[in-house]
Protein backbone atom coordinates (compact mmCIF):
# COMPACT_ATOMS: atom_id res chain seq x y z
CA UNK A 1 0.00 0.00 0.00
CA UNK A 2 1.61 3.55 -0.98
CA UNK A 3 1.19 6.60 1.24
CA UNK A 4 -0.92 8.24 -1.91
CA UNK A 5 -3.64 5.58 -1.59
CA UNK A 6 -4.80 6.48 2.13
CA UNK A 7 -6.23 9.74 2.84
CA UNK A 8 -4.86 12.29 4.47
CA UNK A 9 -5.11 12.11 8.48
CA UNK A 10 -5.18 14.57 11.32
CA UNK A 11 -4.22 11.52 13.47
CA UNK A 12 -1.38 10.32 12.03
CA UNK A 13 -0.15 14.02 11.37
CA UNK A 14 -1.18 15.02 15.47
CA UNK A 15 1.09 11.83 16.35
CA UNK A 16 3.74 12.99 14.55
CA UNK A 17 3.77 15.92 16.20
CA UNK A 18 3.19 14.43 19.82
CA UNK A 19 6.38 12.53 19.46
CA UNK A 20 8.33 15.11 18.15
CA UNK A 21 6.99 17.18 20.95
CA UNK A 22 8.47 14.65 23.17
CA UNK A 23 11.71 14.20 21.74
CA UNK A 24 12.05 18.19 21.58
CA UNK A 25 11.10 18.72 25.37
CA UNK A 26 13.45 15.85 26.60
CA UNK A 27 16.27 17.97 24.65
CA UNK A 28 19.10 19.28 26.58
CA UNK A 29 19.15 22.26 24.16
CA UNK A 30 15.06 23.13 25.15
CA UNK A 31 15.89 23.17 28.92
CA UNK A 32 19.51 25.25 28.81
CA UNK A 33 18.00 27.95 27.01
CA UNK A 34 14.62 27.91 28.76
CA UNK A 35 16.75 28.16 32.13
CA UNK A 36 19.20 30.75 30.05
CA UNK A 37 16.18 33.26 29.01
CA UNK A 38 14.37 32.35 32.08
CA UNK A 39 17.57 33.76 34.42
CA UNK A 40 18.18 36.50 31.53
CA UNK A 41 13.97 37.67 31.85
CA UNK A 42 14.21 37.55 35.94
CA UNK A 43 17.39 38.87 36.22
CA UNK A 44 16.00 42.03 34.37
CA UNK A 45 14.24 43.21 37.83
CA UNK A 46 18.41 43.59 39.63
CA UNK A 47 18.83 46.43 36.53
CA UNK A 48 16.32 49.24 38.74
CA UNK A 49 19.28 51.74 37.79
CA UNK A 50 19.39 51.00 34.35
CA UNK A 51 16.40 53.17 33.80
CA UNK A 52 16.64 56.60 31.76
CA UNK A 53 13.42 58.83 31.62
CA UNK A 54 13.00 61.93 34.52
CA UNK A 55 11.01 59.66 36.71
CA UNK A 56 11.20 56.01 38.42
CA UNK A 57 8.01 54.07 37.11
CA UNK A 58 7.32 53.87 33.52
CA UNK A 59 10.96 53.92 32.17
CA UNK A 60 11.96 50.86 34.56
CA UNK A 61 9.10 48.73 32.95
CA UNK A 62 9.73 49.98 29.58
CA UNK A 63 13.63 48.71 29.80
CA UNK A 64 12.78 45.45 31.94
CA UNK A 65 9.69 44.78 29.21
CA UNK A 66 12.31 45.38 26.10
CA UNK A 67 15.46 43.35 27.96
CA UNK A 68 12.56 40.41 28.43
CA UNK A 69 11.63 40.52 24.72
CA UNK A 70 14.80 40.61 23.80
CA UNK A 71 15.64 37.54 25.32
CA UNK A 72 13.03 36.11 24.25
CA UNK A 73 13.66 36.67 20.68
CA UNK A 74 17.15 35.51 20.89
CA UNK A 75 16.93 32.65 22.42
CA UNK A 76 13.21 31.61 20.87
CA UNK A 77 15.43 32.22 17.53
CA UNK A 78 18.37 29.84 18.50
CA UNK A 79 15.88 27.20 19.45
CA UNK A 80 13.42 27.44 17.05
CA UNK A 81 15.92 26.83 14.23
CA UNK A 82 18.20 24.03 16.03
CA UNK A 83 15.10 22.50 17.03
CA UNK A 84 13.63 21.97 13.78
CA UNK A 85 16.68 21.28 11.86
CA UNK A 86 17.93 18.67 14.65
CA UNK A 87 14.04 17.10 14.62
CA UNK A 88 13.95 16.67 11.28
CA UNK A 89 17.87 15.18 10.73
CA UNK A 90 17.41 12.99 13.29
CA UNK A 91 14.69 10.84 11.90
CA UNK A 92 16.71 10.89 8.63
CA UNK A 93 19.94 10.16 10.48
CA UNK A 94 19.07 7.49 12.41
CA UNK A 95 16.76 5.67 9.19
CA UNK A 96 13.25 6.16 11.56
CA UNK A 97 12.09 8.27 8.75
CA UNK A 98 13.11 5.34 6.39
CA UNK A 99 10.83 3.53 8.34
CA UNK A 100 7.82 5.83 9.15
CA UNK A 101 7.42 6.81 5.41
CA UNK A 102 7.54 3.31 3.96
CA UNK A 103 4.07 2.87 5.91
CA UNK A 104 1.19 4.58 4.98
CA UNK A 105 2.04 7.83 5.85
CA UNK A 106 2.21 10.98 3.43
CA UNK A 107 4.87 13.37 3.43
CA UNK A 108 2.74 16.69 4.17
CA UNK A 109 1.42 14.81 7.08
CA UNK A 110 5.60 14.22 8.13
CA UNK A 111 6.30 17.99 7.55
CA UNK A 112 3.49 19.70 9.52
CA UNK A 113 3.52 16.61 12.20
CA UNK A 114 7.48 18.26 12.37
CA UNK A 115 6.41 21.64 12.41
CA UNK A 116 3.73 21.66 14.86
CA UNK A 117 5.66 19.23 17.41
CA UNK A 118 8.38 21.84 16.95
CA UNK A 119 5.64 24.90 17.11
CA UNK A 120 4.53 23.55 20.08
CA UNK A 121 7.70 23.22 22.34
CA UNK A 122 8.58 27.06 20.82
CA UNK A 123 4.74 27.87 22.06
CA UNK A 124 5.67 26.39 25.73
CA UNK A 125 9.37 28.50 25.86
CA UNK A 126 7.03 31.88 24.83
CA UNK A 127 4.32 31.05 27.14
CA UNK A 128 6.61 30.59 30.17
CA UNK A 129 8.83 33.51 29.36
CA UNK A 130 5.94 35.99 28.73
CA UNK A 131 4.38 34.86 32.07
CA UNK A 132 7.75 35.33 34.01
CA UNK A 133 7.95 38.22 32.18
CA UNK A 134 4.10 39.31 32.72
CA UNK A 135 4.90 38.45 36.68
CA UNK A 136 8.28 40.42 36.99
CA UNK A 137 6.31 43.39 35.21
CA UNK A 138 3.06 43.29 37.40
CA UNK A 139 5.48 42.93 40.42
CA UNK A 140 7.57 46.28 39.66
CA UNK A 141 4.49 47.97 38.76
CA UNK A 142 2.59 47.28 41.77
CA UNK A 143 5.33 47.98 44.29
CA UNK A 144 5.54 51.74 41.78
CA UNK A 145 2.05 52.25 42.35
CA UNK A 146 2.37 51.94 45.96
CA UNK A 147 4.87 54.59 46.47
CA UNK A 148 3.07 56.85 44.00
CA UNK A 149 -0.68 55.69 42.87
CA UNK A 150 0.00 58.78 40.07
CA UNK A 151 3.08 56.89 38.69
CA UNK A 152 1.63 56.12 35.52
CA UNK A 153 -1.18 59.30 35.30
CA UNK A 154 0.75 59.38 31.73
CA UNK A 155 0.50 56.20 30.83
CA UNK A 156 3.78 54.05 30.83
CA UNK A 157 2.25 50.90 32.39
CA UNK A 158 2.81 47.87 30.52
CA UNK A 159 -0.47 45.31 30.95
CA UNK A 160 -0.19 41.83 30.68
CA UNK A 161 -2.07 41.80 27.91
CA UNK A 162 0.06 43.84 25.94
CA UNK A 163 3.32 41.64 27.03
CA UNK A 164 1.09 38.51 26.42
CA UNK A 165 0.21 39.68 22.61
CA UNK A 166 3.62 40.74 21.84
CA UNK A 167 4.75 37.73 22.84
CA UNK A 168 2.32 35.81 20.84
CA UNK A 169 3.12 37.76 17.77
CA UNK A 170 7.14 36.35 18.43
CA UNK A 171 5.46 32.59 18.60
CA UNK A 172 3.75 33.17 15.05
CA UNK A 173 7.47 34.34 13.87
CA UNK A 174 9.09 31.35 14.82
CA UNK A 175 6.41 29.40 13.15
CA UNK A 176 7.57 31.05 10.27
CA UNK A 177 11.15 30.42 11.01
CA UNK A 178 10.20 27.21 11.77
CA UNK A 179 8.65 26.64 8.54
CA UNK A 180 11.13 28.14 6.17
CA UNK A 181 13.90 25.80 8.45
CA UNK A 182 12.12 22.82 7.22
CA UNK A 183 11.74 24.16 3.75
CA UNK A 184 15.73 24.44 3.47
CA UNK A 185 16.11 20.81 5.67
CA UNK A 186 13.57 19.18 3.29
CA UNK A 187 16.25 19.60 0.33
CA UNK A 188 19.55 19.99 2.19
CA UNK A 189 21.87 17.31 2.94
CA UNK A 190 23.13 18.25 6.13
CA UNK A 191 21.80 20.07 9.56
CA UNK A 192 24.95 22.21 9.87
CA UNK A 193 23.90 23.77 6.04
CA UNK A 194 19.87 24.08 7.45
CA UNK A 195 21.11 25.72 10.65
CA UNK A 196 22.96 28.33 9.26
CA UNK A 197 20.87 28.96 6.45
CA UNK A 198 18.11 29.18 9.00
CA UNK A 199 19.98 32.06 10.69
CA UNK A 200 20.64 34.19 7.36
CA UNK A 201 17.01 33.48 6.44
CA UNK A 202 16.20 34.79 9.88
CA UNK A 203 18.48 37.73 9.17
CA UNK A 204 17.22 38.65 5.68
CA UNK A 205 13.40 38.82 7.16
CA UNK A 206 14.33 41.23 9.21
CA UNK A 207 16.26 43.53 7.03
CA UNK A 208 13.22 43.18 4.41
CA UNK A 209 12.07 46.07 5.21
CA UNK A 210 15.30 47.76 4.20
CA UNK A 211 14.84 45.95 0.87
CA UNK A 212 11.16 48.10 0.49
CA UNK A 213 12.85 51.64 1.44
CA UNK A 214 15.35 50.61 -1.20
CA UNK A 215 13.20 49.93 -3.82
CA UNK A 216 11.20 53.12 -3.12
CA UNK A 217 14.49 54.99 -4.04
CA UNK A 218 15.11 52.75 -6.71
CA UNK A 219 11.56 53.02 -8.50
CA UNK A 220 12.25 56.28 -9.17
CA UNK A 221 15.55 55.97 -11.28
CA UNK A 222 14.49 52.70 -13.72
CA UNK A 223 11.01 51.02 -13.40
CA UNK A 224 12.96 47.49 -14.47
CA UNK A 225 15.48 47.57 -11.67
CA UNK A 226 12.85 49.01 -9.26
CA UNK A 227 10.58 45.44 -9.89
CA UNK A 228 13.17 43.08 -9.92
CA UNK A 229 14.22 44.45 -6.39
CA UNK A 230 10.55 44.38 -5.47
CA UNK A 231 10.29 40.93 -6.60
CA UNK A 232 13.50 40.22 -4.44
CA UNK A 233 12.49 41.68 -1.75
CA UNK A 234 9.00 40.25 -1.54
CA UNK A 235 10.30 36.40 -1.57
CA UNK A 236 10.87 37.16 2.07
CA UNK A 237 8.20 37.73 5.11
CA UNK A 238 8.99 41.04 6.74
CA UNK A 239 9.65 39.86 10.14
CA UNK A 240 9.80 43.20 11.28
CA UNK A 241 6.26 43.37 11.45
CA UNK A 242 5.90 41.20 14.71
CA UNK A 243 8.21 43.65 16.62
CA UNK A 244 4.93 45.41 18.55
CA UNK A 245 6.96 46.44 21.42
CA UNK A 246 7.17 50.09 20.65
CA UNK A 247 3.52 49.91 21.26
CA UNK A 248 2.91 48.60 24.78
CA UNK A 249 3.08 51.28 27.57
CA UNK A 250 1.49 53.86 25.03
CA UNK A 251 -2.02 55.01 26.03
CA UNK A 252 -3.41 52.92 23.67
CA UNK A 253 -1.44 49.99 24.20
CA UNK A 254 -1.11 47.78 21.51
CA UNK A 255 -3.39 47.40 19.19
CA UNK A 256 -5.72 44.04 19.02
CA UNK A 257 -6.02 45.08 14.96
CA UNK A 258 -3.15 45.38 14.38
CA UNK A 259 -1.70 42.19 16.27
CA UNK A 260 -4.52 40.04 14.54
CA UNK A 261 -3.54 41.38 10.83
CA UNK A 262 0.08 40.27 11.90
CA UNK A 263 -0.97 37.20 13.02
CA UNK A 264 -2.62 36.52 9.52
CA UNK A 265 0.14 37.40 7.55
CA UNK A 266 2.63 35.45 9.36
CA UNK A 267 0.02 31.96 9.64
CA UNK A 268 -0.61 33.06 6.08
CA UNK A 269 3.26 32.69 5.23
CA UNK A 270 3.40 29.32 7.35
CA UNK A 271 1.01 27.48 5.14
CA UNK A 272 2.91 28.85 2.01
CA UNK A 273 6.36 27.71 3.49
CA UNK A 274 4.45 24.33 4.40
CA UNK A 275 3.38 23.31 1.32
CA UNK A 276 6.71 24.38 -0.41
CA UNK A 277 8.59 22.17 1.89
CA UNK A 278 5.74 19.65 1.31
CA UNK A 279 6.38 20.09 -2.17
CA UNK A 280 10.48 19.80 -2.15
CA UNK A 281 10.20 16.95 0.33
CA UNK A 282 7.73 14.66 -1.89
CA UNK A 283 11.08 15.21 -4.38
CA UNK A 284 13.73 14.14 -1.94
CA UNK A 285 15.17 10.43 -2.59
CA UNK A 286 15.75 9.51 1.50
CA UNK B 1 21.80 8.71 2.85
CA UNK B 2 21.27 9.69 -0.97
CA UNK B 3 21.78 13.62 -2.53
CA UNK B 4 18.52 14.67 -1.98
CA UNK B 5 17.75 16.04 -5.14
CA UNK B 6 19.61 16.22 -8.60
CA UNK B 7 20.81 19.37 -9.58
CA UNK B 8 18.14 20.03 -12.88
CA UNK B 9 15.40 19.17 -10.13
CA UNK B 10 17.51 21.44 -7.50
CA UNK B 11 16.77 24.04 -10.05
CA UNK B 12 13.63 23.50 -10.93
CA UNK B 13 12.27 23.25 -6.92
CA UNK B 14 14.28 26.36 -6.53
CA UNK B 15 12.43 28.17 -8.94
CA UNK B 16 9.09 27.21 -7.77
CA UNK B 17 9.50 27.84 -4.48
CA UNK B 18 10.90 31.23 -5.80
CA UNK B 19 7.92 31.92 -8.04
CA UNK B 20 5.77 30.70 -5.31
CA UNK B 21 6.86 32.88 -2.45
CA UNK B 22 7.08 36.06 -4.85
CA UNK B 23 3.44 35.39 -5.79
CA UNK B 24 2.43 34.93 -1.42
CA UNK B 25 4.62 38.22 -0.95
CA UNK B 26 2.48 40.00 -3.74
CA UNK B 27 -0.69 38.61 -2.60
CA UNK B 28 0.27 39.52 1.12
CA UNK B 29 1.03 42.82 0.12
CA UNK B 30 -1.55 44.55 0.86
CA UNK B 31 -2.09 43.02 4.26
CA UNK B 32 1.80 43.84 5.31
CA UNK B 33 1.52 47.22 4.08
CA UNK B 34 -1.51 47.89 6.19
CA UNK B 35 -0.22 46.85 9.43
CA UNK B 36 3.63 48.17 8.27
CA UNK B 37 2.06 51.79 8.09
CA UNK B 38 0.61 51.70 11.73
CA UNK B 39 3.66 50.27 13.00
CA UNK B 40 6.02 53.11 11.11
CA UNK B 41 3.70 55.37 13.13
CA UNK B 42 4.47 54.08 15.87
CA UNK B 43 7.74 53.32 16.01
CA UNK B 44 10.50 55.50 16.66
CA UNK B 45 11.29 58.65 14.57
CA UNK B 46 12.98 57.74 11.65
CA UNK B 47 16.85 58.93 12.76
CA UNK B 48 18.59 61.35 10.31
CA UNK B 49 20.56 60.33 7.81
CA UNK B 50 23.54 62.12 8.53
CA UNK B 51 27.13 61.35 8.78
CA UNK B 52 27.50 59.54 11.73
CA UNK B 53 24.88 57.37 11.40
CA UNK B 54 25.44 56.32 7.68
CA UNK B 55 28.90 55.77 8.77
CA UNK B 56 27.91 53.65 11.80
CA UNK B 57 25.91 51.37 8.94
CA UNK B 58 23.07 52.21 10.79
CA UNK B 59 20.20 51.03 9.03
CA UNK B 60 21.41 47.55 9.03
CA UNK B 61 21.69 48.15 12.45
CA UNK B 62 17.97 49.11 12.75
CA UNK B 63 17.09 46.79 10.54
CA UNK B 64 18.55 43.56 12.77
CA UNK B 65 17.45 45.06 15.84
CA UNK B 66 14.30 45.53 14.81
CA UNK B 67 11.87 46.54 17.90
CA UNK B 68 14.45 46.44 20.28
CA UNK B 69 16.60 49.83 19.35
CA UNK B 70 14.97 50.79 22.42
CA UNK B 71 16.74 48.37 24.94
CA UNK B 72 20.07 48.98 21.97
CA UNK B 73 20.19 52.41 22.90
CA UNK B 74 19.91 52.10 26.78
CA UNK B 75 22.75 49.38 26.88
CA UNK B 76 24.64 52.48 24.95
CA UNK B 77 24.04 55.39 26.94
CA UNK B 78 25.41 53.00 29.68
CA UNK B 79 28.36 52.85 27.41
CA UNK B 80 28.60 56.36 27.58
CA UNK B 81 28.49 57.31 30.83
CA UNK B 82 31.21 54.53 31.77
CA UNK B 83 32.84 56.43 28.59
CA UNK B 84 31.75 59.62 30.75
CA UNK B 85 33.37 58.34 34.27
CA UNK B 86 36.64 57.64 32.07
CA UNK B 87 37.08 60.97 30.89
CA UNK B 88 37.04 59.95 27.57
CA UNK B 89 36.21 62.61 25.36
CA UNK B 90 35.70 61.21 21.81
CA UNK B 91 34.24 58.14 22.77
CA UNK B 92 31.68 59.83 24.87
CA UNK B 93 31.06 61.74 22.01
CA UNK B 94 30.59 59.14 19.87
CA UNK B 95 28.23 56.54 22.69
CA UNK B 96 26.03 59.92 23.50
CA UNK B 97 25.58 59.99 19.42
CA UNK B 98 24.94 56.90 18.88
CA UNK B 99 22.80 56.76 21.78
CA UNK B 100 20.01 59.26 20.05
CA UNK B 101 20.44 57.52 16.62
CA UNK B 102 19.52 54.13 17.78
CA UNK B 103 16.44 55.96 19.75
CA UNK B 104 15.76 59.53 19.89
CA UNK B 105 12.76 59.50 22.09
CA UNK B 106 14.05 60.12 25.46
CA UNK B 107 14.44 63.67 25.69
CA UNK B 108 16.64 62.12 29.05
CA UNK B 109 19.54 61.43 26.45
CA UNK B 110 19.62 64.22 24.46
CA UNK B 111 19.49 66.67 27.93
CA UNK B 112 22.10 64.77 29.80
CA UNK B 113 24.33 63.97 26.77
CA UNK B 114 24.55 68.05 25.61
CA UNK B 115 25.36 68.94 29.79
CA UNK B 116 28.13 66.42 29.97
CA UNK B 117 29.66 68.09 26.28
CA UNK B 118 29.08 71.77 26.68
CA UNK B 119 29.47 71.85 30.73
CA UNK B 120 31.89 68.73 31.53
CA UNK B 121 34.16 68.46 28.43
CA UNK B 122 35.59 72.25 28.09
CA UNK B 123 37.24 71.22 31.51
CA UNK B 124 38.43 67.36 30.34
CA UNK B 125 40.17 69.16 27.03
CA UNK B 126 42.05 71.57 29.12
CA UNK B 127 42.97 68.32 31.71
CA UNK B 128 44.43 66.71 28.27
CA UNK B 129 46.18 70.06 27.19
CA UNK B 130 48.32 70.18 30.06
CA UNK B 131 45.93 71.40 32.59
CA UNK B 132 44.33 74.55 34.27
CA UNK B 133 47.81 76.16 35.25
CA UNK B 134 49.30 75.18 31.43
CA UNK B 135 46.56 75.94 29.81
CA UNK B 136 46.49 79.87 28.77
CA UNK B 137 42.76 81.29 29.86
CA UNK B 138 42.20 82.16 26.24
CA UNK B 139 42.62 78.50 25.35
CA UNK B 140 40.51 77.34 27.86
CA UNK B 141 37.23 80.05 27.11
CA UNK B 142 37.92 78.55 23.24
CA UNK B 143 37.48 74.94 24.49
CA UNK B 144 34.46 76.61 26.43
CA UNK B 145 33.16 78.13 23.34
CA UNK B 146 33.57 74.86 21.17
CA UNK B 147 31.86 72.93 23.85
CA UNK B 148 29.19 75.14 24.88
CA UNK B 149 28.28 75.10 20.48
CA UNK B 150 28.42 71.81 20.06
CA UNK B 151 26.38 70.67 23.03
CA UNK B 152 23.83 73.39 21.62
CA UNK B 153 24.05 71.65 18.50
CA UNK B 154 23.31 68.49 19.99
CA UNK B 155 19.90 69.93 21.39
CA UNK B 156 19.08 71.80 18.14
CA UNK B 157 18.77 68.28 16.75
CA UNK B 158 16.76 67.18 19.97
CA UNK B 159 14.21 70.20 19.12
CA UNK B 160 13.33 68.43 15.52
CA UNK B 161 12.42 65.66 17.25
CA UNK B 162 10.87 67.25 20.48
CA UNK B 163 9.75 69.92 19.02
CA UNK B 164 6.62 70.63 21.63
CA UNK B 165 9.56 70.05 24.61
CA UNK B 166 10.32 72.94 26.48
CA UNK B 167 13.54 71.53 27.73
CA UNK B 168 15.73 71.35 25.05
CA UNK B 169 15.02 75.31 25.02
CA UNK B 170 15.88 76.06 28.35
CA UNK B 171 18.99 73.70 28.51
CA UNK B 172 20.24 75.85 25.55
CA UNK B 173 19.56 79.02 27.46
CA UNK B 174 20.81 78.00 30.30
CA UNK B 175 24.03 76.87 28.07
CA UNK B 176 23.88 80.99 26.82
CA UNK B 177 22.91 81.65 30.71
CA UNK B 178 25.99 80.30 32.17
CA UNK B 179 28.51 79.07 30.53
CA UNK B 180 28.89 81.86 27.41
CA UNK B 181 28.01 84.61 29.15
CA UNK B 182 30.57 83.76 31.82
CA UNK B 183 33.24 83.31 29.03
CA UNK B 184 32.31 86.70 27.75
CA UNK B 185 32.96 88.31 30.70
CA UNK B 186 35.96 86.60 31.24
CA UNK B 187 36.91 87.79 28.03
CA UNK B 188 36.61 91.26 29.33
CA UNK B 189 33.67 91.72 26.46
CA UNK B 190 30.86 92.76 28.19
CA UNK B 191 29.07 93.38 24.86
CA UNK B 192 29.38 89.69 24.01
CA UNK B 193 28.27 89.06 27.59
CA UNK B 194 25.02 90.79 26.95
CA UNK B 195 24.21 89.06 23.80
CA UNK B 196 24.51 85.69 25.52
CA UNK B 197 22.03 86.93 28.70
CA UNK B 198 19.81 88.25 25.06
CA UNK B 199 20.00 84.72 23.20
CA UNK B 200 18.84 83.31 26.81
CA UNK B 201 16.35 85.30 26.81
CA UNK B 202 15.32 83.92 23.76
CA UNK B 203 15.74 80.63 24.43
CA UNK B 204 13.67 81.05 27.13
CA UNK B 205 10.80 82.92 25.51
CA UNK B 206 10.75 80.17 22.84
CA UNK B 207 10.18 77.41 25.78
CA UNK B 208 7.78 79.46 27.37
CA UNK B 209 5.58 79.99 23.99
CA UNK B 210 4.93 75.73 23.96
CA UNK B 211 2.33 74.21 25.99
CA UNK B 212 2.68 72.98 29.01
CA UNK B 213 5.74 75.02 29.77
CA UNK B 214 7.16 75.76 33.42
CA UNK B 215 5.90 78.85 34.34
CA UNK B 216 8.89 80.22 34.98
CA UNK B 217 10.33 79.93 31.49
CA UNK B 218 8.42 83.33 30.89
CA UNK B 219 9.98 85.02 34.58
CA UNK B 220 12.94 84.14 33.03
CA UNK B 221 12.79 85.86 29.88
CA UNK B 222 11.73 88.76 31.11
CA UNK B 223 14.69 89.00 34.05
CA UNK B 224 17.13 88.09 31.41
CA UNK B 225 16.08 91.07 29.28
CA UNK B 226 16.26 93.41 32.22
CA UNK B 227 19.82 92.07 33.00
CA UNK B 228 20.67 92.56 29.54
CA UNK B 229 20.14 96.26 29.91
CA UNK B 230 16.99 96.20 28.07
CA UNK B 231 14.26 97.22 30.99
CA UNK B 232 11.90 98.57 28.80
CA UNK B 233 11.31 95.37 26.80
CA UNK B 234 11.43 93.53 29.92
CA UNK B 235 8.91 95.14 31.46
CA UNK B 236 6.36 94.89 28.28
CA UNK B 237 6.74 91.49 28.10
CA UNK B 238 6.20 91.00 32.38
CA UNK B 239 3.06 93.20 31.66
CA UNK B 240 1.61 91.02 29.11
CA UNK B 241 2.25 88.09 31.06
CA UNK B 242 0.79 89.16 34.41
CA UNK B 243 -2.59 88.67 33.76
CA UNK B 244 -2.12 85.44 32.08
CA UNK B 245 -0.61 84.04 35.26
CA UNK B 246 -2.76 81.77 38.26
CA UNK B 247 -3.19 84.10 41.33
CA UNK B 248 -3.67 83.50 44.89
CA UNK B 249 -6.50 85.53 46.12
CA UNK B 250 -5.78 88.94 47.01
CA UNK B 251 -3.09 89.92 44.95
CA UNK B 252 -4.53 92.47 42.22
CA UNK B 253 -6.09 90.73 38.89
CA UNK B 254 -7.00 87.63 41.25
CA UNK B 255 -10.24 85.83 39.80
CA UNK B 256 -12.77 85.46 42.73
CA UNK B 257 -12.90 81.76 43.30
CA UNK B 258 -15.83 80.12 41.29
CA UNK B 259 -15.07 76.17 41.92
CA UNK B 260 -14.49 74.70 38.19
CA UNK B 261 -11.70 75.03 36.54
CA UNK B 262 -10.06 76.93 39.36
CA UNK B 263 -5.86 77.15 39.50
CA UNK B 264 -4.59 74.16 41.96
CA UNK B 265 -2.19 75.50 44.91
CA UNK B 266 0.69 74.26 43.44
CA UNK B 267 0.37 75.98 40.05
CA UNK B 268 -0.44 79.25 42.28
CA UNK B 269 2.38 78.43 43.88
CA UNK B 270 4.46 77.88 40.28
CA UNK B 271 3.52 81.09 38.87
CA UNK B 272 4.80 83.08 41.36
CA UNK B 273 2.45 86.51 40.33
CA UNK B 274 3.43 87.93 43.30
CA UNK B 275 7.21 88.05 42.00
CA UNK B 276 6.04 89.53 38.43
CA UNK B 277 4.26 92.13 39.91
CA UNK B 278 7.40 93.24 41.90
CA UNK B 279 9.64 92.84 39.08
CA UNK B 280 6.95 95.07 37.05
CA UNK B 281 7.37 97.48 40.18
CA UNK B 282 11.08 97.38 40.15
CA UNK B 283 11.57 97.94 36.72
CA UNK B 284 8.81 101.03 36.29
CA UNK B 285 11.25 102.37 39.41
CA UNK B 286 14.12 101.62 37.58
CA UNK B 287 12.78 103.42 34.23
CA UNK B 288 11.24 106.85 36.28
CA UNK B 289 7.75 106.16 35.22
CA UNK B 290 5.25 108.14 36.70
CA UNK B 291 2.43 106.63 38.78
CA UNK B 292 0.12 107.47 36.01
CA UNK B 293 1.99 105.41 33.37
CA UNK B 294 2.17 102.17 36.09
CA UNK B 295 0.31 98.89 35.53
CA UNK B 296 -2.82 98.27 36.95
CA UNK B 297 -3.67 95.05 36.81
Amino acid sequence: MSAERVSFSMGRLSLIAGNTFLEAVRQRLFLFLVLLAGALVGGAQFFHDFHFGPNFGAPELKFTFNFGMGALVFFGSVLTVAATAQLFFSEIENRTALTLLAKPVWRAEFVFGKFLGVWAVVGVFCALLTGLLAGLLAHRAGVFLDDDPAVFAHGGQITAGDVFIVGALHWVKFGVLAMVTLLVASFSNTNLFTVVTGFFVLVICHLQALAHKAYAKVEASSAVLGVLIETLARVFPNFQLFSLEDQAGTAEGVSGLLALQVAGYGLAYIAVFGLLAVFSFRRREI
Amino acid sequence: MKSSLSLPQSLRTGAVVFAALAAAGWALRPLEQTAWEQIERDAPPAPANETITAGLGQAAIVGLLGGFRTLAADFMFLKANADWSDRDLRATTTSLRLTTALDPRPLYFWINGARMMANEMPGWRVEQAGGWDVVPPAVQRAFTREQAAQGIAYLEEAIRYHPNSPTPYETIAFIHMVRLHRVALDAGDPAAANEELLQAADFYGRAAALPGAPYFDARMRGRLLARAGRPREALGWFVKLYPTLPKPAGLPGAQPASGRGQPTEDEVFAAAAADVLEQIRELEQQLGLPPEQAFRP
